[in-house]
């Protein structure tokens, strides 16, 4: 996973896999880097193959830290597969979703 | 659903179509056992979806095995064994745990709860489910029927929703394209956002389409499509729920399926922003189909609304634009009615000679003076400053003018003259809040003698010929605060050699960037040595306006600079 900070938004890519084995430490990683400043953040999900339900909790952590700052989380490039997880538990009308 | 069961599986085939799986309680563990389960599907040609599906299915399903796991002997381990059969795939997972009740009907939890979501998923995602709960063990059986193969004749039909569901992008596409080119045509924005909501309800396939801006904190229809359009209303006070609640929560809003056959069996409320300003809100419903929105239909809607902001900012500053050049041009009129009010190039009168200078701070302002000749006899004089600036101050200006100028017969009676003006502009006055200073005086040159009325305004300063100076100062106040007010008046013999400064307070403002004078007695002492070196009005002028720091920089000015000079030769 790669992290990077640009302005007020904390840029997050190459995620390959969101699961119950991954999940605890990109959230603990995001957790870290959320400096102060930061506001937004953008997650590329361009590499990101599989999310399972821990996965989705994560995207879900994620939007929180966000919105406590008053900001919002995106996530960009989501694979059709990813989406259609998001569709079925109904997140699509949650996130923001950048084609 | 829960059953006493063997602890063991039953082998689910012997005839090379099975596959197990076996490892331990540990969450890297069910990846490789559902990437093992996914290769396995895919080494039987089941197409990717179906294979996505079970992989998901898999991994929710062993997550639960290991996340539930309360310990034990290290060596424990859990099993997952596949089945593909003709018509399906069947799969069991077995675990040692204590068990838990499987929810028959497992709903999704609220939006921002971050787990919860592993058996809805699951049911989603397969036919059949049986959790077989026993002291020793559990097994979790799932079963999903696949997917029809394409019949050779359908395959046409396939490519035709293909090429479909392509045309609805590129239409997405294109009719951005169409709506910049269009918002460039059309002059009334109701007439773009009724073509745009009614493209974006036929991409959507939605029959029902509102659309509705903030104007000064109401919520308005600006176009409907398949609708009536709902009256206006304050705009947090929405009388429609979702609406109200888009509002106030700044979300989407979600309408589903409901058991009033006249309400819509699915649509979206999609509030729109810049900045932090609610710009709009587009509704979208479907009353034909309860065929919940994609998130590709959802991207849709949200930008086509981002495409409406846009195109109602442009239009706002747009507007602006026409407006501030609107304003821009009054400025000008006015200044240029303004320079209008000071005296045109006077005639030659023996004995005296006069000069003025007036400079707005901006481009136009409440400062005047005004030179009247009275036969040959002399001038009549006149400096005023009304208070503000702008419009209203120069229009206040140009009608105190007219009014003294009406009063000619008054001009050897200054006081006299200022009782009328004040009486005759002290309604007007009162009812704008305005008041101006003013001093008016007359150099009567065969009678010998200078009479000033001073109202409210700085001391009008006469410098004396063997030095010193005297000064007619306001005894009274401004025109516009008393309705009857008794002037008084000043009356000095004149002597070859006197110099008379009237001014107005711009020359002592300390806002501005010039070097300006700090009181009105450092005026008045400057001038008095000032005219004692001088020897005509015009090298007096200069020397006034080169102390002043005089620049064609209006922008280094807070206050209008105004004066006037008459010699007596």
């Amino acid at each position: 996973m790669n992290i990077e900070r640009k302005d007020t938004t904390l840029h997050v890519s190459n995620i390959h896999e969101l699961t119950a084995g991954t999940a605890p430490e990109v959230k603990n990683q995001l957790r870290l880097n959320f400096a102060d400043g930061l506001i937004h953040i953008d997650c590329d999900c361009s590499n990101l193959d599989f999310v399972d339900s821990s996965g989705l909790g994560a995207l879900i952590s994620m939007q929180k830290l966000a919105n406590e700052r008053g900001g919002k989380l995106r996530l960009l490039s989501l694979k059709p597969s990813v989406v259609q997880v998001l569709e079925l538990t109904r997140l699509h009308r949650v996130f923001e979703i950048v084609p | 659903m829960n059953s006493q069961v063997p602890v063991s599986p039953e082998p689910l085939a012997a005839n090379g179509h099975a596959w197990q799986w076996s490892g331990p309680y540990a969450l890297g563990a069910v990846r490789e056992a559902s990437i093992g389960a996914r290769n396995f599907l895919l080494s039987h040609g089941l197409p990717e979806p179906e294979i996505a599906a079970w992989e998901l299915a898999l991994t929710e399903a062993g997550n639960n095995c290991v996340i539930h796991h309360d310990g034990g002997a290290p060596d424990l381990t859990w099993q997952m064994h596949l089945l593909f059969a003709p018509d399906r795939v069947i799969a069991r997972i077995h675990d040692c745990n204590k068990g838990f009740a499987w929810p028959d009907n497992p709903q999704l939890p609220d939006d921002d709860a971050e787990s919860g979501r592993g058996i809805f998923l699951i049911h989603s995602l397969t036919d059949f489910r049986k959790y077989a709960c026993h002291p020793g063990g559990n097994i979790l059986t799932l079963e999903r029927r696949h997917k029809p193969a394409i019949p050779s004749e359908d395959l046409e039909a396939t490519l035709d929703a293909m090429t479909e569901e392509l045309a609805s992008c590129y239409e997405s596409l294109s009719a951005i394209f169409r709506f910049t080119a269009e918002a460039r045509r059309t002059t009334r924005i109701e007439d773009f956002a009724t073509s745009l909501l009614k493209h974006l309800s036929t991409i959507t396939a939605t029959d029902c389409g509102i659309l509705r801006i903030v104007s000064q904190n109401q919520l308005i229809t600006l176009a409907t499509h398949g609708c009536e359009p709902p009256p206006a209303c304050p705009m947090d006070s929405s009388p429609i729920p979702l609406e109200a609640a888009a509002v106030r929560s700044r979300q989407d809003q979600w309408m589903d399926a409901t058991e009033l056959a006249s309400s819509p069996l699915s649509g979206l409320v999609h509030p729109f922003y810049h900045d932090d300003e609610l710009m709009g809100l587009i509704s979208l419903s479907r009353h034909h189909s309860a065929q919940p929105f994609n998130a590709g239909e959802v991207n849709v809607a949200h930008t086509f609304a981002e495409f409406l902001a846009q195109q109602m900012l442009s239009r706002r500053h747009e507007e602006d634009s026409i407006r501030s050049s609107v304003a821009r041009r009054e400025f000008e009129l006015a200044a240029a009615i303004q320079q209008s009010l000071l005296p045109p190039p006077l005639q030659k009168i023996a004995g005296v000679s006069v000069t003025g200078h007036c400079e707005s701070a901006l481009s136009i302002g409440g400062d005047f003076y005004d030179l009247i000749p009275c036969g040959d006899k002399g001038y009549f004089f006149v400096i005023a400053d009304v208070m503000g600036k702008g419009v209203a101050a120069s229009m206040i200006a140009a009608v105190c003018r007219s009014i003294v100028r009406s009063f000619s017969q008054l001009y050897q009676f200054p006081a006299r003259l200022l009782d009328r003006v004040a009486m005759q502009m002290h309604e007007d006055l009162e009812r704008l809040e305005m008041f101006v200073t003013i001093a008016v005086g007359v150099v009567n040159v065969p009678e010998g003698v200078i009479r000033v009325a001073n109202a409210g305004h700085c001391p009008v300063v006469i410098s004396l010929p063997g030095g010193g100076f005297t000064e007619a100062c306001p005894e009274q106040p401004p025109v516009g605060l008393e309705k009857n007010p008794a002037f008084s008046e000043y009356e000095i013999p004149l002597q070859q050699g006197m110099r008379i400064l009237a001014y107005t307070d711009g020359l002592i403002d300390p806002r501005n960037q010039r070097p300006s004078f700090d009181t009105q007695p450092a005026v008045a002492d400057w001038f008095a040595a000032a005219a004692a070196s001088a020897p005509h009005i015009s090298s007096l002028k200069s020397t006034l306006l080169d102390r002043l720091g005089h620049s064609t920089d209006p922008n280094t000015l807070a206050d209008d600079q105004t004066f006037l000079l008459i010699g007596i030769d």
